[in-house]
């Protein structure tokens, strides 16, 4: 297993090159300038300023050898210094990252317990009021955006829980209950979404699941209806959820950006934002490689999940 | 003593296509320590009978409209989820067509043995680990303790067919019902599983029915047949009056020029010109007419009733007789 793991990452080589190279031109080609940015309209008018600003940014020289000199610089954990705020990249992606990870964490968590249960019970009690209930909330929660959903649920926070904090951010060593309370309703924003697409795999895996010739063995054992669907279906029927929520997750990833602007937490969706707002190429550059990093990661632990749960996964 | 009594079963499915009546009241006896074989054309409600005997059925598309199914003297049919669940797999085991998809892929052969084993048997874990490498080494697979831990992907067909049986006849139960369990193998491995459910049938004295369309298995394995269309038991006997002396156009259609009673392969049911009828939409008559060669105006009027020919032997057709008599000429 540890062969593949390697392998994987090697492989995530090539994939992070392209990426971050991808990155690296379209930012340098969409229209905006970062000169002005950094002084002003007046200064980056003056030819010799502006010459200056730019050599000393080492953006006068072609793009691909300002490419090949970023990645020596990455490869020594150098991650250069914020065009607009002067301080180290490192430093302000480390303060962000942590924070949009554990946000990424309990949406997830929150995805699971709302999708997995209403999955299974709505398939178990296919046609009855419950599914129906499901496959509306369902419908709903795939097709709402999840800025609408998020301005809902700050409005709905703040009318009926007056007393829980809906916006801004705490740390959660400096404050465990403020900063869950705050992160409990962008969670929700995503719990919702995803979970709602979460269900909808999960029930038609287990329909599937159910009408398959080992489930009727189990029952032909007299293995109570609990265990059939419990020990029998679940197991089979999460396999394909598994891979779809490793995608999800991957997906949640690109919309932190969304949710942070909408609950106004300090997380990498916020940092990219702005940065890309100020042109402030090295935050950029460095957040994709960042987010595409844990995009990849999450893919690779959703595939090693997979096998674990299912014996005829070979890794090859 | 008699194991199983089956009287005027009916069940159906309500289908898109309108209401499939899938058996339509069949009854039967089967004594204990009894082989029966049943035949017949695909879809005509084997398989269905023997999960309705199981309750295997899911509603509410499937409804088992009328009659009873006395096992050991107890109308299944009345028992609640919880005294059936105690009969399935204990008392009554099901073997399946396909190995390959019967078994659960997740998990290990030694987990689903040891499953049955400890939920009727009480057994603790290594008791039940125990029994059921014992198990394996009676359904004749080797290195029984090693094959415990392998899932079933690792195994062959034959090997997995030889677990579900080993699952079926794991707790000792009276009645084993084997749904075509060699028609997904390779011919060789046909006999050898023919020949290990010989074997543990005489050893444990089990009943059984024998769902087959090979006549020549059935006739090396039963002792009774029942010939089923549409639904229907159309001749039920002792085997050697079945293959020698058939009543019904349908089942000397089936065997054809066939049967020697010492032919043990290769014997499979002929076809017959025509299909089956549409099971959403059967005729008021016998539901053979469109096909019979003996079929007469009568036929088409009204199901024939179960007629007793003597030794055990009955048909339902109107013209039995000019069968008989056709064959005489
Ligand atoms: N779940 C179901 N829903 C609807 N119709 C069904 C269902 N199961 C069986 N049937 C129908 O019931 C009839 C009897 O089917 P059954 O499976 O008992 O046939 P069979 O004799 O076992 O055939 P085969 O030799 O192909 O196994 C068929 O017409 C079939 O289409
Ligand atoms: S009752 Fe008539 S149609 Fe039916 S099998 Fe007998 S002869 Fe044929
Ligand atoms: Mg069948």
């Amino acid at each position: 297993m540890s062969r593949y793991i390697i392998r994987r990452l090697l492989l995530l080589v090539p994939v992070l090159l392209g990426v971050t190279f991808l990155t690296f031109a379209l930012i340098r080609v969409i229209p905006g300038d970062i000169v002005t940015n950094m002084m002003g309209v007046t200064a980056a008018n003056n030819a010799e300023t502006r010459a200056k600003v730019l050599r000393e940014l080492g953006l006068d020289r072609p793009m691909l050898e300002q490419y090949v000199w970023w990645l020596g610089r990455i490869v020594q954990g150098d991650f250069g210094y914020s065009f607009i705020h002067g301080g180290p990249v490192i430093d302000r992606i480390m303060r962000a990252l942590p924070i949009t990870l554990e946000m990424c964490l309990l949406s997830m968590v929150m995805a699971l317990l709302i999708g997995v249960p209403l999955g299974v019970l709505s398939a178990v009690r296919r046609g009855r009021p419950i599914d129906y209930i499901a496959r509306v909330f369902s419908l709903l929660g795939v097709a709402a955006p999840s800025f609408f959903i998020g301005t809902l649920i700050v409005i709905f926070g703040a009318i009926h829980f007056p007393n829980m904090p809906t916006l801004g951010y705490v740390p959660f060593f400096q404050d465990p209950l403020g900063n869950l309370a705050r992160m409990f309703w962008p969670s929700l924003t995503f719990g919702i979404g995803i979970g709602a697409i979460i269900l909808r795999y999960t029930r038609s895996s287990v329909l599937e699941v159910l009408g398959e010739d080992y489930i009727r063995t189990a029952r032909a054992k007299g293995l109570s209806r609990f265990k059939v669907i419990f020990v029998h279906a679940l197991r089979n029927a999460l396999i394909p959820v598994i891979t779809a929520v490793g995608v999800w997750t991957a997906f949640m990833i690109g919309g932190t950006v969304l949710i942070e602007n909408i609950f106004a937490i300090p997380g990498v969706g916020r940092l990219v934002l702005g940065a890309i707002q100020n042109r402030d190429y090295p935050i950029i550059q460095a957040t994709v490689l960042f987010l595409s990093f844990g995009v990849a990661i999450t893919m690779l632990v959703a595939d090693l999940l997979v096998a674990v749960a299912d014996p005829r996964v070979k890794f090859a | 003593m008699t194991m199983l009594e089956i009287r005027d079963l009916a069940v159906s499915f309500a289908t898109e296509g309108g209401t499939v009546r899938a058996v339509n009241g069949i009854s039967y006896a089967l004594k204990e320590g009894e082989v029966l074989g049943v035949v017949g054309e695909s879809g005509s409600g084997k398989s269905v009978h023997a999960l309705a005997v199981m309750q295997l059925l899911s509603p509410p598309a499937a409804r088992v409209e009328t009659g009873e199914i006395r096992f050991r003297g107890t109308d299944l049919l009345r028992l609640d989820d919880r005294a059936m669940r105690a009969v399935r797999g204990r008392q009554i085991g099901m073997i399946f067509q396909d190995p390959i998809s019967s078994l659960n892929p997740v998990y290990t052969v030694g987990f689903q043995l040891c499953e049955v084993l400890r939920l009727h048997l009480g057994l603790s874990r290594r008791n039940a680990t125990t029994c059921a490498a014992e198990l394996l080494s009676l359904v004749g697979i080797p290195d029984a303790r090693q094959r415990l831990a392998s899932y079933p992907h690792e195994l062959s067909g034959g090997m997995r067919q030889r677990v579900m049986i080993a699952l079926a006849i794991a707790c000792n139960p009276s009645l084993v019902i084997a749904d075509e369990p060699t028609t997904a193998l390779d011919v060789t491995i046909q006999a050898q599983i023919v020949a290990l459910i010989k074997r543990l049938q005489r050893d444990m004295n089990l009943t059984v029915i024998w769902i087959s369309h090979d006549l020549g298995v059935i006739a090396g394995l039963a002792q009774t047949v029942n010939v089923m269309y549409a639904g229907h038991i159309v001749e039920r006997g002792p085997v050697r009056s079945i293959y020698k002396d058939p009543r019904h156009p349908y089942t000397v259609g089936l065997l054809g020029s066939l049967p020697r009673l010492d032919e043990t392969v290769g014997g499979r049911l002929r076809s017959i010109p025509g299909r089956p009828p549409d099971m959403t939409q059967l005729p008021p008559g016998c539901p053979f007419a469109a096909r019979c060669p003996q079929a007469s105006e009568r036929c088409g009027a009204g199901m024939p009733p179960v007629e007793d020919v003597g030794d055990g032997h009955s048909v339902r057709c109107w013209h039995w007789r000019d069968v008989v008599a056709a064959r005489a000429a």
